[in-house]
């Protein structure tokens, strides 16, 4: 071999966080589930991870423990119309002397408010993965790209689920106190409102966790389909630049390269034309 | 440790590699090889101009032109014959090359041979060297190759002087093949110098970090 | 902030007429402007028959005013009431679904009757939702308060008890009997038009809620 680059285990760990540096993707989407509208958008970013080269039994570039950092902007919208009964105050009817005779007053029916309900809700995943590594032709360069094997990403719905339901909650009890003659009968319709909610919401949280997942698969590091590159080769690199006439570029092509992983170590060989 | 030995990055260029890039230098930048005085075409983009040497007492300037022969580099452990009176060390290169030296000769001019009025001897040379790297800039280093004693057989009482000044010419030579560091990892990621270079294995190598 | 204006009647808002003596009348429920009679909207009928009892001994009948979508106008439940003489009637809209506001307007033999030219006989009651200090006109005339407190900041005992009643305010010569009158959110309040005619009762464009 005419040339030989070796990357150490820190060093590929180097190369991978700047690799990380820009991975970051949102995406957004609504659906509605009965009487709630919810639109979500998931951002993610990914930082840290450890790198292990492992040459035995298979040459793989192992990363322990990236973190995954997504948050979710939920926005929950429902008219409290299609959930709360009607309800006409004061309960009991009132009636007054006049001199008409009594007169007895009409009740109210609240027209029940729509709420909307913002709330971010965070999320730190810790996700191990391992790459093979390949050379391929980038046309004017060599690289050595990363490809992942398949993972797992489970993310537990129960934070996404927590989080809806303490903030619908809260909303609708803000709201609903700002009704008079009604504070008997508040948290019996906050409950109305939190077991139509409930009825969905594994379905909606499920949706944001699905879109996370989306939004993951999207950085491509984590994508399999999309081979990230790690190290790329020009394959003429100008050894000694032009100056002036009669002194063009001197230059070395590489002509091939190959990459294995040995002794902790990426390796990457090269014979020039 | 493996080859990076606590450093980040490792380089290293093969000496099949390193002819392949003196090859180069000759095809693209043949003048670094090829000298002669404007009678025999020298000022061209191929041949650099040598001015005349003045004969003493005849009054003519005398038209000349030097080839020299692409050099091959060995890096230690050696694998090319080398002359007694040099040896190759550890962290040590030899260079062997040769000159082809031509002189228009007035005499046979006069005689109108002009057919064999070039008179040409050659000669070979041989150089153990060191590497080298000089800094340029604040975090530059250029690579290089110098040789440190040299070689010439056959040339009688003129042998200290030919000695001398082929290894001027060698090392002149080898200043202009000076190239970055960083060249060394081919554009694939920043490369500062930190150790190195070091000839062994039959490479140049060199460590550093990636930023 | 609550909409208060008697001339253009809301689900807050309840009219009430007291029919001294036997007619028969055709009105309307309408959104048209006063002074312009509905084209295309249902009449609906009250018949008032002679009776023994006297002012104060008769009783209230309840129209429900309904706003019918498709037809786009408003619609009264029962279309077709009789009562008998010193009774009193109270229309009242239940929903309003971004429906606009109404006045009953009706015209019988011996006389007739507005919601937006109130009295005599007739009473507007005005159902207070939001905290805050209501500044009103009779008459385009005037600064009459209706204080309304917020349910939040007092005893919920304290409130219902409070809440179980309505102040009667007395329009006389244009003005009301209290000019001003403290009443806790969710409660209501009965004006009381029985000998002036023609008056209406709105906020004035200086009210604004104090929470």
């Amino acid at each position: 071999m005419d040339a030989t680059v070796a990357v150490s285990e820190s060093g590929v760990n180097q190369l991978v966080q700047d690799l990380l540096a820009s991975a970051h993707f949102s995406k957004s989407d609504s659906a509605s589930w009965g009487p709630f509208t919810v639109s979500y958008s998931v951002s993610a970013s990914v930082s840290g991870g450890t790198v292990e080269l492992v040459d035995t039994p298979v040459q793989l570039i192992r990363v322990h423990d990236f973190n995954v950092s997504a948050s979710a902007g939920v926005s929950l919208s429902f008219d409290l119309n299609n959930i709360l009964p009607q309800i006409c105050i004061p309960p009991v009817q009132i009636c007054i002397p006049t001199p008409f005779g009594d007169i007895c007053t009409p009740q109210f029916c609240i027209s029940w408010p729509s709420i909307t309900v913002p709330l971010t809700i965070p999320l730190s995943l810790n996700i191990s993965a391992d790459f093979g590594i390949q050379v391929r032709d980038g046309g004017s360069t060599w690289d050595i790209v990363l490809l992942i094997f398949p993972f797992s990403l489970v993310i537990d719905p129960t934070p996404t689920i927590n989080a809806i339901l303490t903030a619908v909650e809260n909303a609708v009890d803000g709201v609903l106190d700002g009704i008079p003659l009604i504070g008997p009968l508040i948290a019996d319709l906050v409950n109305l409102v939190i077991g139509a909610l409930q009825s969905v919401i594994s379905l909606i949280a499920s949706a944001i966790d699905a879109l996370i997942h989306e939004v993951i698969l999207l950085i491509d590091i984590f994508s399999p389909t999309i081979p990230v590159t790690l190290l790329s080769f020009d394959k003429t690199e100008v050894m000694i630049p032009a100056s002036g006439p009669g002194n063009p570029d001197v230059d070395l092509t590489l002509a091939s390269l190959t990459a294995q992983i040995a002794q902790h170590e990426l390796v990457a060989e090269t014979n020039f034309a | 440790m493996g080859l990076t030995n606590g450093f980040a990055a490792f380089a290293a260029i093969d000496e099949t590699g390193i002819n392949k890039f003196i090859r180069n230098v000759a095809l693209a930048r043949p003048h670094y090889l090829h000298f002669a005085t404007a009678g025999l075409g020298g000022g061209s983009p191929a041949i650099s101009l040598l001015p005349p040497l003045t004969v003493p007492g005849a009054g003519i300037g005398l038209q000349y032109e030097i080839a020299i022969e692409q050099p091959v580099v060995d890096f230690f452990p050696q694998n090319l014959p080398l002359p007694g009176g040099l040896t190759l060390g550890a962290n040590q290169f030899s260079i062997t090359t040769g000159a082809r030296i031509c002189v228009v000769c007035s005499d046979r001019l006069k005689s109108d041979q002009r057919g064999g009025a070039l008179v040409c001897g050659s000669i070979k040379v041989w150089g153990v060297g060191h590497p080298t790297s000089t800094p340029v800039g604040s975090t530059d280093k250029l690579i290089g190759l110098v040789v440190d004693a040299i070689v010439i057989k056959d040339v009688g009482g003129l042998e200290a002087i030919a000695e001398c000044v082929a290894k001027d010419t060698l090392n002149a030579l080898l200043l202009q093949l000076r190239y970055l560091v960083k060249k060394q990892v081919f554009g694939a990621f920043s490369f500062f110098l930190a150790a190195g270079p070091t000839i062994a294995d039959n490479e140049i190598k060199v460590w550093g970090n990636l930023s | 902030m609550d909409f208060l204006d008697s001339r253009h009647l809301t689900n807050h808002d309840g009219f009430v007429q007291l029919f001294p003596a036997a007619d028969v009348f055709e009105y309307f429920v309408t959104s048209v402007p006063a002074g312009m009679t509905p084209q295309h909207e249902p009449k609906f009928h009250l018949e008032v028959k002679a009776g023994a009892a006297k002012k104060g001994e008769g009783k209230q009948h309840g129209v429900k005013v309904v706003w019918d979508a498709a037809a786009k106008h408003y619609v009264a439940h029962p279309s077709r009431l009789e009562i008998a003489q010193n009774d009193y009637v109270a229309w009242h809209c239940e929903r309003m679904v971004g429906s606009p506001p109404y006045s009953v307007r009706g015209r019988g033999q011996h006389g007739s009757f507005s919601s937006a030219s109130l009295g005599p006989h007739a009473a507007f009651i005005h159902f207070f939702l939001q905290a805050g200090r209501y500044t009103y006109q009779v008459n385009g005339a005037g600064a009459f308060v209706v204080e309304v407190l917020d349910h939040r900041k007092m005893d919920p005992d304290v409130h219902a008890k409070r809440a179980a009643g309505a102040p009667l305010v007395k329009i006389v010569r244009g003005r009301p009997d209290q000019s001003e009158v403290e009443i806790v959110a969710g409660q209501n309040v009965v004006w009381l038009i029985d000998e002036e005619q023609h008056v209406t009762i709105a906020a004035s464009p200086s009210t604004s809620p104090r929470g």
